[in-house]
């Protein structure tokens, strides 16, 4: 076993490591570490001594070891450092060296017994050594360094501690949310900075200073380490937020990354005016990863593996939350918090959530779903189902970074799209028209199948994922950036090509690897190859030719005339027809052809699931194909193996296409004669 | 083809935040001369610099500022609010501003089309009309494309009259139906400080969700 301190460091040894491996101490002593203990743990193990698991047996073997040995009060120290007033310290001897106990009588916290352990490592500037995850991450948000312990896990049994709360009974499932019109609580003296609150109990801290303010109600640091105190505006101060607040309060959630509300805060007349809650640690997703630059400055390190985890991290909270029946209600950006290490985000604005017959009063459009869009947010229950919208934009939105699922070309207003299940990527040949431009294509297809599928069906066919569906898919996107079968990159800038042969772009000479179908198109169309990044250049050339042109025009004087129509003959079955000039353009620009609604419908009416002659997979294919395929008297090959024997054809001849260097923009237009009026 | 509309486009599409284009035009006419021009300059600045200093707002907001004094000029270009320089503002000549407000929906409606075509979620567009006095030009064709954008709502007019020979009147029928307003003094920097509280707030909402915005603050700067 290797332990995890260095020589020198003083350790505050958490009760949960003691339990396990007594002999942590002399290990520690060993490496010239300097043990301590403090009151608070050693009240643990007395209260572990009595039983027959070998963590009792460990508890009594401590208490015996710290008696055997005579023990002396000191009044410096180790190092010279001060101690506080009213502490007091003692030193043990334990195998020729010393360990030390800090005993407190007021602590500053009152909160539970993690806190006056963190609150003893703070104060002397120790590092704690636990194997209690909770107790990390609380230590962490308020700037106490940890150590977790990585020793044998010898027991199975849990180590019993005071305040550790196992077994939280859930909330009721309610049927119809409070309908009483809240009734604004009157007169009261709302606390500010500098002014004393207390709880039911009488404990009482001090606000310090203002951390944040909302729309609802201030955040105030408080005097209480760890611990931060929302305090609402009049005007949000009813009786049934106080009635919320006192139920949630009912059961205690000690979970690090939910800053779930610990008591009521009444002023100085008794009256109820928020409640507290612990500190968390972070900056809102939206505001410290949602824009590229902004995510690239702030988590330079990160890797897409470091999405996937904040996924998932996100997902447990939310599991566990729903098995106590509560619901997050206003899943956004914004109330989500997060920290270099992806593995850990904190869910705040609890007191939103939805408990019992209390609904959560707030909500976005992009994380409603469709059939609450537009419904009053205060008036309704929400169910599971609605939350599972929430959670898969949530998903999308972090493995693509701040793209909501709907936003895409031609715009449209994010509500009616998502009423419409209008989804613009494309997942096994539909949509894909009107993906947005940019990043979020190539992020999309490099994402793993089982991905796309989830979030087809969240969004295109509004189907509901449930969460440990999530967690299953993520899961294996972890593990297959891990060997490598997907890209680890946060903003890929290639398509993922299965089989792929390797092609130099005509423009930057570089190679790549294309699909043979993809090859075959753009022969067809007369296209030349372009390697990723060469292409995207060129779309961004396209656009910002056009931008150039409309401000041209507009500085002219001349208005764009909206959604001006162009006729049109339809490729497929030459039927005449219109559309706007601007989609238009856009087909052109990409080198697609224009096909009537009523062709589109066909072909999408037509596709069948047809069973691949080589390796007996299924795949979606056009029955026209297959009536083609039929009159040569040849059989259906899926894609994969298609790719396979074009591969051992060209094997040997390495398709190169020409390098000449040309300009996109030049690029040969295949329908001059249609519109040929139409270009500047 | 300039570079500078190939980095708008990268950075355009590069941004997923949904957009609120906004343009401001503004009165340089030569009455602005002295005081009021270098109290507007001042509060434009103090505008720049809260909505640079809002994290939200500042990826959400698109500054557009068009001018008019002798001629119409476009003084700033849409572009992210980081590579933007505040322009220098200067009074002099005639106040053209039928024209400003045409080229000012034009800009916003090119505007539009560029996240449209880029797939970029926004808001629709905000145009703040501030003049100390009345137009020396034709107001009409101006006043029936106010009409017909803030009838489907697909503009925002926010008209601010300057001093009391601000003519509200004709204010009134560039704004599409929204009262102008009087700005108290020159409060400039009351007004612009209210403004970009007013982006921050839509910044934090999506496109199609209602935000009030702070209608007791308006008291700092304006009157009706």
């Amino acid at each position: 076993m290797k332990d995890v301190f260095m020589s020198e460091d003083k350790l505050l040894v958490d009760t949960s490591v003691l339990l396990q491996d007594p002999n942590v101490l002399v290990r520690i002593l060993r490496k010239k570490g300097i043990p301590f203990l403090s009151n608070t743990i050693l009240q643990e193990i007395d209260f572990n001594k009595k039983g027959n698991g070998l963590i009792n047996k460990n508890a009594r073997y401590l208490f015996r070891e710290f008696t055997r040995y005579p023990s002396d009060e000191c009044q410096i120290f180790p190092c010279g450092r001060a101690i506080h007033p009213g502490d007091v310290l003692t030193r043990f001897d334990l195998e020729g060296g010393s360990v030390y106990l800090l005993a407190r009588r007021k602590h500053e916290t009152k909160i539970n017994n993690d806190y006056k352990i963190i609150e003893m490592a703070r104060d002397y500037d120790l590092k704690l050594l636990t194997r209690d995850n909770a107790l990390c991450v609380q230590a962490k948000a308020v700037g106490v360094d940890s150590i977790p312990w990585t020793g044998p896990q010898n027991s199975a049994k849990q180590v019993q501690l005071h305040h550790k709360n196992n077994q939280i009974e859930p909330f009721q499932l309610c049927l119809n949310p409070i309908v009483d019109v809240p009734k604004q609580l009157a007169h009261i003296k709302i606390p500010s900075e500098g002014a004393r609150v207390h709880n039911q109990a009488g404990q009482s801290l001090v606000l310090i200073r203002k951390i944040s303010e909302g729309g609802e109600g201030v955040i105030y640091e408080t005097d209480a380490l760890g611990v931060v105190c929302k305090v609402y505006h009049t005007k949000c101060l009813t009786d049934i937020k106080r009635k919320k607040i006192e139920l949630m309060i009912s059961r205690k959630i000690h979970r690090p990354g939910i800053c779930w509300p610990l008591d009521v805060a009444l002023n100085s007349d008794g009256d109820f005016v928020g409640f507290y809650m612990p500190k968390a640690e972070g900056k809102p997703v939206q505001t410290s990863m949602f824009v590229k630059p902004v995510l690239q400055k702030n988590y330079p390190d990160w890797m897409r593996i470091d999405l996937v985890s904040l996924c998932l991290s996100f997902l447990h909270h939310v599991e566990f939350l729903h098995s106590l029946n509560i619901l997050v209600g206003d899943i956004n950006p914004l109330n989500l918090l997060i920290t270099r290490d992806s593995s850990k985000i904190w869910i705040v604005d609890t007191d939103s959530f939805q408990v019992e017959n209390f609904p959560c009063p707030v909500g976005t459009i992009n994380f409603t779903a469709p059939e609450i869009q537009g419904k009053n947010y205060s008036e309704f229950l929400r169910c599971k189902e609605n939350e599972e919208f929430a959670i898969a934009t949530m998903i999308f939105m972090m493995l693509l970074p701040g793209k909501p699922p709907y936003s895409q070309q031609g715009g449209g207003s994010p509500a009616e799209n998502i009423k419409n299940m209008d989804f613009p990527y494309s997942f096994q040949g539909d949509g894909g028209r009107n993906a947005p431009q940019g990043p979020w294509f190539f992020i999309w297809n490099n994402l793993p199948f089982r991905i796309k599928e989830k979030f087809d069906k969240s969004f295109r066919g509004n189907q509901r994922i449930k969460i440990t569906d999530w967690i299953d898919v993520l899961e294996d996107y972890r593990k297959m950036i891990q060997r490598k079968h997907a890209s680890n990159d946060i903003f890929p800038n290639k398509v993922k090509v299965r089989n792929g042969m390797p092609t130099v772009c005509t423009k930057c000479g570089q190679t790549e690897e294309a699909s043979q179908m993809y090859l075959d198109k753009l022969e067809e169309k007369q296209m030349k190859f372009l390697c990723g990044s060469c292409n995207e250049a060129r779309k961004t050339r396209i656009r910002a030719k056009k931008a150039e042109d409309a401000n041209d025009r507009a500085m002219r004087g001349e208005a764009f005339i909206a959604n001006e129509k162009v006729a049109v003959t339809c490729d497929k079955c030459g039927v005449a027809d219109s559309t706007s000039k601007d989609r238009m353009s856009e087909l052109v620009n990409s080198g697609r052809r224009y096909l009537c609604r009523a062709c589109v419908q066909k072909i999408n009416a037509s596709r069948v699931s047809v069973t691949c002659s080589k390796c007996s997979k299924a795949e979606i294919t056009s029955k026209e194909w297959i009536d083609k395929l039929a009159i040569r008297g040849q059989t259906f090959l899926c894609k994969c193996c298609v790719d396979e024997v074009r591969k051992k054809k060209a094997s040997g001849s390495k398709t190169v296409y020409s390098n000449n260097a040309q300009s996109s923009s030049e690029s040969k237009n295949i329908f001059p004669a249609l519109f040929g009026s139409f270009f500047v | 083809m300039s570079n500078e509309y190939i980095l708008r486009q990268e950075e355009l599409v590069e941004n997923p935040t949904a957009r609120i284009p906004i343009c401001l035009v503004l009165d340089v006419s030569g009455s602005m001369e002295g005081d009021p021009i270098n109290e507007l300059q001042e509060g434009f600045n103090v505008f720049m610099n809260t909505i640079q200093s809002d994290e939200v707002a500042k990826y959400a907001a698109e500054i557009c500022v068009v001018t008019f004094g002798g001629a119409v000029e476009k003084k700033l270009d849409f572009a992210s609010i980081e590579r933007q320089e505040i322009p220098i503002l200067s009074a002099e000549g005639l106040t053209p501003m039928g024209e400003a407000v045409v080229l000012a929906i034009n800009l916003l409606d090119a505007r539009k089309r560029e996240y449209k075509s880029a797939g970029v979620d926004y808001f629709q567009p905000w145009l703040v009309l501030m003049s100390d006095g009345e137009s020396t030009d034709d107001i009409s064709l101006a006043e029936k494309k106010v009409n017909e954008l803030t009838s489907r709502k697909q503009l925002t007019v926010f008209p601010i009259g300057i001093g009391a020979s601000a003519n509200l009147r004709e204010l009134a029928r560039l704004s599409g139906g929204r009262p102008p307003l009087r700005l108290k003094g020159l409060n400039f920097k009351e007004f612009f400080v209210w403004l970009s509280q007013s982006v921050s707030r839509v910044s934090q909402s999506t496109p199609g969700e209602k935000v009030e915005l702070d209608l007791a603050g308006i008291q700092a700067w304006g009157a009706i």
